[in-house]
């Protein structure tokens, strides 16, 4: 395999497709420098099938990085682990961050039953409409905004 | 399978919008069991299993009395088709439906999909008046989710999504708006400013790649790895610039172009009531300045469900089961599309 003439270092396995003065220049150059010379929408970066073999791969579901930057998609948790740095660069270039700014996830295992009885409370007040009996509605109308008003409070602590 | 009925009724979150340039919200929350490949990378009975465990829970919360559970791999195509057309599934869906499953009311406002690109898609749908009562809506769902799942949660990134673009609190903003006084009166270009000023993209209805017709565009925000409140306002921010936009632009059709404005609703009207055949597109533009005669008063006495039914009812999928045709030709579903709309202009329907 030849040498890549910019770095004179790695080999060159990956073709840069420039548009100039309206015609099409190829160069073959190492993967590295061909990303660096690569200027937008002017030009193409074709990656040869040895290096797309090559590239690195998650263990869990065999996604490889080729593959990952072809289709911007990940394959399972692990793939952000492997591909950290990758996405972080591109984060980074295209949003202006690099981390998520909101909040961790939480849980109360006191919210479950308070669901569970607004369900309940939402069915009786259901066929008690049906049935015509305002009353019992009405009462189980306010038990609900109790539950709910609790349900408010969880949400904001 | 999907019940027969579907296919006769108006999605509520399109019928309950009178009017205005904001027709729906749609938010969407993506979210990824812990420790589980993302669909694309499980088998099908993988994926069975999921839907299996995910759909049992979901069915216990408070989120709805009686959802209707779709599995999209027992579908044949024609009724893929119509989820479709009624936005329940995606494209990607449509295309490879294996283990896919959904659950939604008979509303069609609160939708799970299971197995989409992630393992679970909340989608909520809602007219565009009450964007509060809305965004509360999708953050206690949100809450709801998490007492119940375990879901990946990645120090650096947020909720983990099968594409990067979700990153953060895995949540996708969208909204289907109608703003013909801003096609009429040439003002895309201050569109276009507050769109990427919010960083917002935007397509024609059908979504990713399509083309704008009929004033309809569906917009999205992309700002990942936000906090999801600051994302709620900026996004309802740039929604109320947009509704700024299209009302001095109405103003400005009513007062300098009334005459013109006139000549092209009422035109629009003729043909539609007149018209033998009538393409998809064709139909898309003549009824949507159909609606700003009605928002504006020119034209009065049309049933104001007109315009919901007729987007609905009009597309290839639903007249062919709607008239019970095994193959539809372009010129018969054309001659179809335009019978319905006249029959829904004269307004004796409501459903």
């Amino acid at each position: 395999m030849p040498i890549c003439p910019v770095c004179k270092l790695r080999e060159a396995d990956t073709t840069l497709v420039e548009f100039v003065e309206g015609r099409i220049k190829k160069r073959l150059l190492c993967s590295i420098c061909a990303e660096k010379e690569a200027d937008g929408v002017r030009s193409i970066i074709i990656t040869s099938t040895e290096v797309r073999r090559k590239g690195k791969k998650c263990p869990v579901c065999g996604t490889s990085l080729y593959e990952f930057r072809r289709s911007f998609l990940m394959g399972c948790p692990t793939c952000y682990d492997i591909f950290r740095d990758e996405l972080t660069e591109i984060l980074k270039k295209v949003v202006g961050r690099e981390s998520f700014l909101g909040e961790r996830p939480q849980k109360d295992s006191e919210i479950i039953p308070l669901l569970q009885e607004r369900e309940n409370l939402m069915k009786r007040l259901n066929e008690a409409i049906k049935k015509e009996e305002f009353e019992e509605a009405a009462k189980l109308r306010d038990e609900i905004k109790k539950i709910e008003e609790q349900l408010q409070w969880f949400q904001k602590n | 399978m999907v019940p027969e009925k579907l296919i006769n009724t108006i999605p509520q979150w399109l019928k309950e919008w009178k009017e205005g340039p904001v027709v729906t919200l749609i938010l969407q929350l993506s979210r990824n069991l812990k420790d589980k490949k993302f669909p694309a990378k499980l088998s099908i009975g993988e994926r069975e299993e999921i839907v299996t465990m995910v759909c049992e829970e979901l069915e216990k919360t408070p989120f709805w009395q009686t959802p209707l559970k779709i599995k999209c791999g027992e579908l044949t195509s024609d009724w893929l088709k119509i989820l479709f057309e009624r936005k329940l599934i995606t494209r990607y869906i449509l295309n490879s439906p294996q283990g896919v499953c959904i659950l939604f009311d008979k509303e069609e406002k609160l939708l799970a999909r299971i197995n989409d690109r992630d393992h679970i898609r909340l989608v909520i749908r809602e007219t565009g008046n009450n964007m509060e009562q809305t965004f509360t809506n999708l953050t206690a769902s949100a809450y709801i989710l998490e007492q119940i799942f375990e879901f990946s949660f990645h120090e650096q990134f947020g909720y983990l999504t099968s594409s990067p673009v979700y990153l953060g609190e895995g949540l996708s903003l969208n909204a289907l708006l109608h703003i013909p006084a801003i096609f009429f009166t040439r003002q895309t270009e201050k569109l276009f400013k507050i769109l990427s000023d919010y960083n917002i993209l935007v397509w024609g209805m059908e979504g990713e790649g399509s083309d704008i017709t009929g004033s309809m565009v569906l917009i999205k925000e992309r700002d990942l790895l936000m906090r999801k409140e600051d994302s709620f306002a900026r996004f309802q921010k740039a929604l109320g610039e947009i509704n700024e936009l299209e009302s001095t632009s109405r103003s400005i059709l009513m007062v300098q172009h009334q005459k013109e404005l006139e000549d092209r609703v009422l035109k629009s009207l003729a043909i539609l009531k007149s018209a033998v055949i009538l393409g998809l597109k064709e139909a898309l533009e003549l009824l949507s300045t159909v609606k700003l005669g009605i928002e504006t008063g020119i034209i009065d006495g049309v049933s104001p469900n007109f315009f919901t039914r007729s987007l609905i009812f009009m597309q290839p999928e639903h007249l062919r089961k709607k008239f019970g045709l095994s193959q539809l030709d372009p010129l018969r579903e054309s001659e179809l599309r335009a019978e319905l709309i006249k029959e829904a202009l004269e307004g004796e329907h409501e459903g």
